[in-house]
């Protein structure tokens, strides 16, 4: 049942989606406190300044142009309970579904699929453990068919919560380039990331101003390279994202079945 | 003359009432066209934006066949930006420009050339302006004060082809006195066409094709004066939309004349996502009131052929919707005024259709006296087909470039007469008008 019949107005959702660039991660994000009081990332020599139209155009477009790759690689680190998982996999962006290689700090592997509702895992072992190789992934066929552990997301876990910003990084359509700047849209820095030169911004809160927790790195043509959030441990979630060669994403069908 | 063995004889006789300028395909326009005061890109300059900068209130650019990757502001009143060859003449955005053109002056006509590839819009078209230019430090789009950003008066958009650009194909906002015609727009993720936030608007938007959008034509809160007239509406997610919206200036959206269109097909899945899912709608007046539906052929549309509600606590009151053929659709006319906002004074007329919802609704809304106040049935909407890339929508066809006889029957950046008494003697449209501009 949706609440208005029709099309509810582009202004509504461009009102959302002026500020979508921290919805989308800070609405998942929203049971952790304030992050680590560090500089933001980039050059010391770039202080933080309102975005140009030409930086607000690119910013706007960044999470678009995630949903128009359709196919991202993604290596992610997401501060947990007491260590730190490193995630290597492929999110299909437009069907909102992703795979991934785990390994965590103390060096357990597991696989791990997920969508916006559940995620499932499956437990390899130890780096020497003589089971699956994770680097078969996204391989179907190196899929096990059993064995997984499935469980709904949920919103106070902090692997979850990284799992659906994750998820929500595309956006269908680019932001509004007029509200991020009138909105308190900054830059504040630029870095390199793989040999790519990218500007580093802040977009704006919600509650107005400019939301230093998540930074996004995005370069001179409008892609999305990373994305950094502070989650309120002692390291950031970052997520990296490269195009994918893949053609799907595909997950056991104890994910997609209601 | 073209156009006219493919229009039926009694749109075509109110098309001409109406002084619409008739494309033919193909000849470039001759540079002799263009007077003494002109700029000519790129034999005298080589972008677009240097002859538009060079060029004085009055002055035509006439821009010859090529590729042209710059986003363009145009803040000279009354200037003309003419393309030589509507097919060959590109402003690209390359996939990383925000607009193609921005006009923030008033008096200006775009013609003839055509826009793609931006990430927010074709052309956009606004009063809201700082320093001759786009407003950046206004709340415009949501909070737009009339007193602070008067709209810009005249415009024209005459003859364009817009496709893949990321929200709107021509967008005009707080801007009054103009023209919308003979134009394309497909390839958007937001809609082809807008019509935004004025009174007293004195808007014609006439002999469009939109398809492959995710909504056709979106008006919203434009009011008083706006007329869409003998437009082609089709192989969208939603065809055609009036609604209100508190979100933007000059609630309610009111007394527009919708007549003589084609909406049909409106259930193209290889288009992106409408914002709201939305899916299969032919005509919306959401919250709309006092507006007009008139001898429109609205068929195959498989959630709701005309479709009129509320929005918040805006009635959809007052609307009169009249000699259209409406078949074939999920429902033909529906009306799902909500308990909170029930609608009173809608009439329904000399309709062809087979479906109402409710199901007595052609008892419930005589004419001229229209219903008492009362909440209308439920809506079914099926499930919308997931949403491609506005980037992945195939390129149109070529659309037909102007002549030099249509520069000169043009009506120039205003508003041309509307025969009011002319759209009410025009017949429902054969389901051809207009099939030779669109790819379906």
């Amino acid at each position: 049942m949706r609440p208005d019949p029709v099309v509810r107005r582009g202004r509504t959702r461009r009102r959302a989606t002026g500020v979508g660039l921290v919805v989308a991660a800070a609405t998942a994000l929203g049971a952790c406190t304030s992050g680590p009081d560090d500089a933001p990332s980039g050059s010391r020599d770039d202080a933080p300044r309102a975005v140009t139209q030409d930086e607000a155009d690119r910013l706007a477009v960044a999470r678009f142009n995630v949903y128009d790759q359709h196919y991202v690689d993604l290596v992610a680190t997401v501060p947990v309970e007491g260590q730190t998982l490193r995630l290597d996999g492929t999110a299909d962006t437009q069907a909102h579904a992703a795979s991934a290689r785990v390994e965590s700090s103390d060096g357990q592997h597991a696989l791990l699929q997920w969508t916006l509702a559940a995620k499932a895992l499956y437990p390899v072992g130890a780096a020497d453990d003589p089971g699956l190789d994770p680097a078969d992934l996204p391989d179907p066929t190196a899929l096990p068919a059993d064995g997984w552990t499935v469980a709904g997301l949920g919103p106070d876990d902090p692997l979850d919560a990284a799992l659906v910003v994750i998820l929500n990084l595309a956006s269908d359509r680019p932001e509004n380039a007029q509200l991020l700047r009138q909105n308190g849209a900054q830059r504040v820095g630029t870095q390199e990331i793989d040999g790519t030169a990218v500007d580093v911004f802040t977009a704006p809160a919600a509650t107005g101003g400019s939301d230093d927790r998540v930074r996004w790195f995005v370069d001179d043509q409008g892609v999305l390279h990373r994305v950094e959030a502070d989650v309120g441990r002692d390291v950031p979630l970052v997520v990296d994202l490269t195009p994918s060669q893949a053609t799907e994403v595909p997950v056991i069908d104890a994910l997609v079945e209601p | 003359m073209r156009r006219s063995r493919l229009v039926p004889a009694a749109v075509l006789a109110a098309v001409l009432l109406l002084g619409a300028c008739s494309p033919d395909g193909g000849e470039e326009l001759p540079d002799a066209d263009a007077g003494s005061g002109d700029v000519r890109v790129p034999a005298d300059v080589p972008t677009i934006q240097e002859a538009v900068d060079q060029a004085a209130d009055g002055d035509v650019v006439v821009v010859g066949p090529g590729t042209y990757t710059e986003s363009v502001q145009i803040r000279t009143p009354n200037l003309t930006l003419r393309g030589t060859d509507r097919n060959g003449v590109v402003i690209d955005g390359g996939q990383v420009r925000g607009n193609g053109i921005v006009v923030t002056a008033p008096g200006v006509t775009v013609e003839n050339l055509t826009v793609r590839g931006h990430n927010l819009n074709g052309i956009l078209v606004t009063g809201l302006t700082a320093d001759g230019g786009l407003a950046a430090g206004s709340d415009g789009y949501t909070r737009l004060d009339p007193e602070e950003f008067p709209p810009l008066q005249g415009f024209a958009v005459r003859s364009v082809t817009t496709y893949n650009n990321g929200l709107y194909g021509v967008y005009a906002f707080d801007a009054n006195d103009g023209v919308i015609e003979d134009s394309y727009a497909s390839g958007h993720a937001d809609s082809g066409f807008y019509v935004g936030q004025c009174r007293d608007c004195r808007i014609v938007v006439r002999g469009n094709v939109a398809e492959h959008n995710a909504v056709g034509y979106e008006q919203t809160n434009a009011s008083d004066s706006v007329t869409v007239v003998g437009n082609r509406f089709t192989d969208n997610r939603v065809g055609a939309s009036l609604l209100s919206d508190y979100q933007e200036a000059f609630v309610p959206q009111h007394g527009t004349t919708f007549a003589g269109n084609v909406v049909s097909d409106n259930a193209q899945a290889q288009t992106p996502a409408e914002a709201n899912g939305v899916f299969g709608v032919g005509v919306a007046v959401t919250g709309g009131q006092d507006d007009v539906v008139a001898r429109n052929r609205v068929e195959d549309n498989p959630a709701a052929g005309i479709w009129i509600a509320s929005t918040e606590d805006l009635a959809p009151d007052g609307n009169r919707i009249e000699g259209n053929v409406a078949r074939g659709n999920g429902v033909d006319l529906a009306y799902t005024g909500s308990e909170r906002a029930p609608g009173a004074g809608s009439c329904a007329a000399d309709n062809t259709l087979d479906t109402t919802l409710p199901a007595d609704l052609l008892d419930l809304w005589p004419c001229p006296d229209g219903g008492t106040r009362a909440p209308g049935g439920a809506l079914d909407l099926p499930e919308a087909p997931p949403g491609i890339s506005f980037r992945d929508v195939p390129a149109p066809p070529e659309q037909p470039s102007m002549t030099a006889a249509d520069l000169d029957a043009a009506p120039g950046a205003r508003a041309p007469a509307v025969d009011a008494d002319a759209i009410a003697a025009t017949g429902v449209p054969a389901a051809d008008l207009l099939a030779d501009r669109a790819r379906s």
